[in-house]
């Protein structure tokens, strides 16, 4: 077995899906570990092949418009691309789990939560109906659903959306997975509400050792919950590191104009917001010719547009895609 | 330039439902003064966006009264107060219609609210789509050519067509990419200070309210429970609700250390609001006196709270 810190290891994965313009290369030659007790965040605006990467980990890809096309994708040492479906199957659910945007779409408005809940534990799990309850209230009731035996017989409507999300985070740990891969959890959710979940997944890692890829746009999140953050771009990623160096330091021009296109509350009022001109590249256009981010960057020189500049690693830990000296972005 | 634009004087909207009367706005009073930037704030379902499409006509009213520029809101002054204050709303997709074209939306407010000559429409357009930073030369593309920033900033093209005085923003920037909200922000800013405008931004983002705006009205469960100074009411909140709010918001300074004050549970149903305060069942300051009675708009210089703690 390879190392075993790393739960997850993605190796140069790259994901395409056929449109009507061609194929768009929703993620190239992306690359990251997440460690035990991780809590990881992949960031980046819409298009950016964040949730392309997560659904390639889950083996969620629609079929057959997108596929993974190049790469490793590594779980506990082992390597699931070489998998069989049936293989596949037992390990999402059982060992990963997915906790999608928006739970109104995710949950099924005709069952009763806890004829969704029973159906995970009878049949990944193979307990018996009333094991299986047991189990789900145990766990709704760890997740902060007061009254969880009566509340169960509820149908989703019945739930805000806060209690809604509580219940798919239920349903993805009733496995008791080691992974737990949240795609923009809170987006649909109001910041107080926010907060009770964010603080649910940080309990989740104390509790229980959980390693948690968190795929967000919202920086503030990112800065609060997260141990090291991924920069994706234009299905590449830019920048990686420890949260606090790379909020601190910036080492790529996107990943300093994302920071200052964000208006804060702990700020002063009226200055003009740092925007970052013009919109992301196509990614059904071939191979780029340079540097991803070079139409829109501040740092843009000559070299820039002559070669897409390669993953580079320093200070240990972090890494970012760009020839332009660190001292001039941050 | 300065002066009261728009007066929200004790307004009451009700919705009859099958569960019963939905009190979305309940006694809400609100100004804003001319070229002045209001922002209104609160979580889903606090009445935010019922009270601005009061505002602007788009809701009937159960009781108390609109007044713009002194004149009291009715529909005989329909067309004029529509030309006065305009609304441009969170989801472009949804408010531009797919099979016109940008020239075709842009001219028929032109054209309803007879402002220019027929010969004239094609240059008048031009003008708007400039004004927004969008190349007139696109003015016969369609919506789906467009990304989602240019179909927003189509949208407030097309409600400054008719030349008001003050734009009323539904959560005009939240659907975007923070790159490309920072454009419409900035956007905004620039056509404030050449046109005068006024702008009444409805928002669930504070960090957008601390930005944009000169004075914050925070709403929960249909009434206003804190209001004054931008600054003062971000930066050092005397409603516990909005200190819970301002609170939860994610920083992106992970040095910043913080006290996160999660609050339990979920907002109550506007159709039965707890007795009181409103906000008592989950309020962390919770007192005595609190579920007995309802607490006013008390006034602390810089602000008014609607909270026990701020009278005493």
């Amino acid at each position: 077995m390879t190392d075993s810190a790393a739960l997850l290891e993605l190796r140069d994965l790259c994901v395409e899906f056929d449109s009507n313009d061609g194929v768009v290369h929703a993620a190239s030659g992306v690359g990251f570990r997440v460690g035990r007790g991780e809590i990881v965040a992949l960031v980046g605006e819409s298009g950016c092949g964040k949730s392309a990467t997560s659904l390639a980990i889950m083996g969620l890809l629609p079929k057959p418009y997108g596929r993974v096309s190049g790469g490793e994708i590594r779980f506990q040492g082992r390597s699931l691309t070489r998998l069989s479906e049936t293989e596949l199957r037992s390990l999402r659910g059982n060992q990963m789990g997915m906790v999608f945007q928006d739970p109104m779409t995710s949950l099924n408005p005709y069952l009763t939560v806890e004829e969704q809940l029973v159906e995970v534990g009878t049949l990944h799990l193979k307990l018996s109906r009333r094991e299986a309850k047991e189990r789900a209230i145990q766990l709704l009731d760890y997740v902060g659903i007061a009254d969880a035996s009566r509340r169960i017989r509820s149908y989703p409507h019945e739930f805000s959306g806060g209690m809604r999300q509580r219940v798919m985070i239920v349903m993805a740990l009733l496995c008791d997975p080691q992974l737990l891969i949240a795609d923009e959890p809170t987006t649909a959710l109001d910041v107080t509400i926010q907060a009770q979940i964010l603080a649910l997944l940080q309990q989740l890692r104390k509790d229980r050792g959980l390693s948690i890829l968190l795929i967000t746009h919202d920086l503030g999140i990112v800065a609060g919950v997260c141990d090291r953050v991924i920069v994706m771009y234009a299905g590449r990623i830019l920048e990686t590191g420890p949260t606090a160096d790379l909020f601190k330091a910036p080492a790529h021009p996107y990943t300093r104009a994302l920071l200052n296109s964000v208006p804060r509350v702990d700020a002063p009022a009226g200055e003009r917001l740092h925007s970052i001109e013009g919109l992301p590249p196509r990614l059904d256009r071939g191979p780029f010719t340079g540097c991803s981010f070079a139409p829109r960057c501040q740092h843009v020189r000559e070299a820039c547009h002559q070669g897409e500049p390669e993953l580079v690693q320093f200070d240990g830990q972090r890494s970012r895609r760009c020839i332009v000296p660190r001292e001039e972005i941050a | 330039m300065s002066g009261e634009l728009l007066r929200v004087r004790d307004l009451r909207v009700h919705y009859p439902t099958v569960h019963g009367v939905v009190r979305a706005v309940d006694g809400v009073d609100l100004t804003v003064n001319v070229g002045e930037t209001v922002a209104l704030v609160g979580e889903s379902g606090c009445g935010k966006s019922t009270l601005a499409r009061a505002i602007v006509g788009l809701e009937r009213i159960q009781s108390g009264d609109i007044t713009f520029n002194a004149l009291p809101q009715s529909p005989a002054l329909q067309r004029h107060t529509a030309q006065q204050i305009q609304m441009v709303f969170q989801n472009p997709d949804a408010s531009l219609n797919p099979r016109m074209t940008l020239a075709s939306a842009l001219a028929e407010p032109l054209r309803i609210h007879e402002r220019v000559a027929s010969g004239q429409t094609e240059g008048a357009v031009c003008d708007l789509l400039a004004q927004v930073g969008i190349d007139p030369s696109l003015r016969n593309r369609y919506p789906h050519e467009l990304s989602g920033g240019q179909r927003q900033r189509v949208c407030i093209a097309r409600a400054l067509a008719v030349g008001p005085r003050m734009l009323v923003l539904d959560e005009a920037v939240s659907g975007l990419d923070v790159s490309i909200r920072a454009q419409i922000l900035n956007l905004l800013a620039e056509l404030k200070e050449r046109l005068g405008l006024a702008y009444l931004f409805i928002t669930h983002d504070l960090g957008v309210a601390r930005h944009t705006a000169d004075r914050i009205y925070v709403m929960y469960l249909g009434q206003v429970v804190e209001v004054g100074n931008a600054a003062a009411v971000l930066t050092q909140p005397a409603n516990p609700y909005t200190q819970a709010l301002v609170s939860a918001v994610p920083s992106i300074d992970p040095q910043a250390k913080r006290q996160v004050v999660v609050l339990q549970g979920d907002v109550p149903s506007p159709i039965r609001p707890p007795g009181g305060c409103r906000f008592h069942p989950r309020c962390p300051k919770v007192f005595d006196r609190c579920p007995r009675e309802a607490p006013e708009l008390y006034d602390t210089g810089v602000r008014q709270a609607r909270c026990f703690l701020v009278q005493q």
